[in-house]
């Protein structure tokens, strides 16, 4: 089955250090978009965790576009004892890479979208487990008090890293080549048996 | 309380700067020129007052037929008049080799987003990496606060006063602004001397050089002007160290420095000419200091 998502795109992410101009209104925008996203992200995840095919790990794979996983380290939450400098880096650090993340989701799945309808799919495997990813919490609102806020953003990130990693996985082990020289794009059932049966599949050897 | 007596920036020690030059042609001594011509001669633009033929002196020493029409954009932020800066889109970078020890670096009136400069031997390399951010950030702490707290205007005043101090140095400065044009009012390098502790009871100020006249019908005519800084620094001084503060303070006698009283306030950091320096010597150890330093505009 084949489904035609579509992401909001997040607006470029507030900055006081380079726009305190516009800071206010950056913020504001950033924030109720990423409540839209957050939807449409569950949707993808649900599309994901139920219809899509089990993924292997297997073989030599490569990363289709080179986009990486999101490493904790790109959402490092700062704490109280930090300078203000250093909190305000910090928390900009997270919200250009949430809105990098926002741009290269969307080109992941319309890579799945166009390898689903050029390919077909891979067969399920009665063997691997489903990635469930664990679906992002609904994201800090303004309405709420400092605490709360507070929380929903732990909260928030920590659900974005792990739906965000989950999909990338998902989509690219939908996605691999195996051995260039054996098939240029996406395999077909049959090519996958034709490979498995050689025994030759080592399931943790990935290569970028 | 730190006093930085800045060193000259020439040609010799501005290697590199993207700030192009002015449209405004070079002075040529075989050109003729019309009254109200503009010409370029060393960092200055002149305007011609006369016509001028057959020049016989250059512009900075013909009085005459020429005027002074200050630095141009370029060097504007070399020239000692703190409010005539120089402008640039998004960026100035700068690369200079001073060849005499550089401790610190001040940057006033500049609109910026950040400022990095760095610091390189010839032999290790980049020995020091440092940036700094034109947000006058409020106290933050928490996501809320930088989502909610007020946005202050941005710092006009950024030093670097913790420079290696390496004659033989390249330091490069790059200043920088998000899709906006970048200013810079001057820029102000040399040797940070400590002096002694600023303590509570400074006493800073602004002069205006506005003129406000009333009529006899109570009309008011406004005059704007520049303004400048002044303050009156209240210091405790080791009494030993004294009587070099003093030869110090005969050294840079009419010679503009910057006089940082707290590196965290900006408001304690002017840049100008002491007028009056005077010491009691209270204490065994402490002397009570008052510095009194004119601002320059």
């Amino acid at each position: 089955m084949i489904q035609d998502f579509t992401i909001t795109k997040l607006p470029e992410p507030p900055s006081r250090s380079t726009k305190p101009d516009t800071f206010f209104q950056d913020s504001s925008l950033f924030l109720d978009s990423l409540i839209k996203f957050r939807e449409d992200v569950n949707r993808v995840l649900v599309y994901l965790n139920t219809t899509t095919p089990n993924f292997w790990i297997c073989g030599k794979l490569s990363e289709p576009n080179n986009l990486k996983n999101l490493e904790l380290e790109d959402f490092l939450i700062p704490t109280p004892d930090l300078t203000s400098t250093e909190f305000v880096i910090r928390v900009e650090r997270i919200l250009i890479n949430i809105y990098n993340s926002s741009l290269n989701f969307e080109k992941f799945l319309n890579l799945h979208n166009e390898s689903l309808r050029n390919r077909g799919l891979v067969s399920k495997s009665p063997v691997r487990h489903v990635d469930y990813a664990m679906g992002v919490i609904y994201p800090p609102t303004r309405t709420q008090t400092p605490d709360e806020f507070n929380k929903s953003y732990e909260e928030f990130l920590e659900g974005f890293i792990d739906s965000m990693n989950t999909t990338y996985r998902t989509i690219w082990y939908l996605n691999f080549k195996m051995f260039e020289e054996v098939v240029g794009g996406n395999l077909k059932d049959e090519e996958l048996v034709d490979v498995l049966s050689v025994g030759s599949i080592d399931d943790t050897v990935i290569v970028n | 309380m730190k006093v930085i007596k800045a060193i000259d920036i020439s040609d010799s020690v501005l290697k590199e700067s993207n700030v192009p030059y002015d449209d405004t042609p070079q002075w040529s001594i075989s050109e003729v020129y019309k009254i109200g011509d503009k010409v370029v001669y060393g960092r200055n633009e002149y305007v011609a007052v006369n016509d001028v033929e057959n020049a016989q002196l250059t512009p900075d020493i013909d009085r005459v037929n020429w005027l002074d029409n200050g630095s141009i954009n370029r060097y504007r932020m070399f020239d000692n008049i703190i409010s005539n800066p120089t402008a640039n889109d998004t960026d100035i970078n700068l690369v200079f080799e001073p060849k005499v020890s550089v401790s610190a670096i001040i940057f006033l009136d500049v609109f910026c987003s950040e400022i990095t400069v760095r610091v390189i031997d010839p032999l290790i390399g980049v020995i020091y990496d440092k940036t700094q951010y034109g947000a006058d950030l409020p106290d933050i702490k928490s996501f809320y606060d930088y989502h909610n707290a007020p946005v202050n205007e941005n710092k006009k005043v950024i030093s670097f006063v913790d420079l290696p101090d390496l004659s033989t140095a390249t330091i490069e400065v790059s200043i920088r602004n998000h899709e906006r044009d970048v200013s810079c009012g001057e820029l102000l390098m040399g040797v940070s001397r400590e002096i002694g502790k600023c303590n509570y009871g400074t006493v800073i100020g602004l002069r205006s050089f506005s003129r406000k006249e009333t009529d006899e019908f109570g009309r008011v005519t406004v005059v704007k002007r520049k303004n400048s800084k002044y303050a009156e620094y209240d210091i405790d001084i080791e009494t030993k160290n004294l009587a070099s503060v003093q030869r110090f303070f005969s050294d840079i006698d009419s010679v503009p420095c910057v006089f940082i009283g707290n590196e965290t306030m900006e408001e304690l950091l002017v840049y100008g000419f002491y007028s009056d320096f005077q010491a009691t010597i209270s204490f065994p150890q402490i002397s009570k200091c008052t510095l009194r330093v004119e601002g320059l505009i």
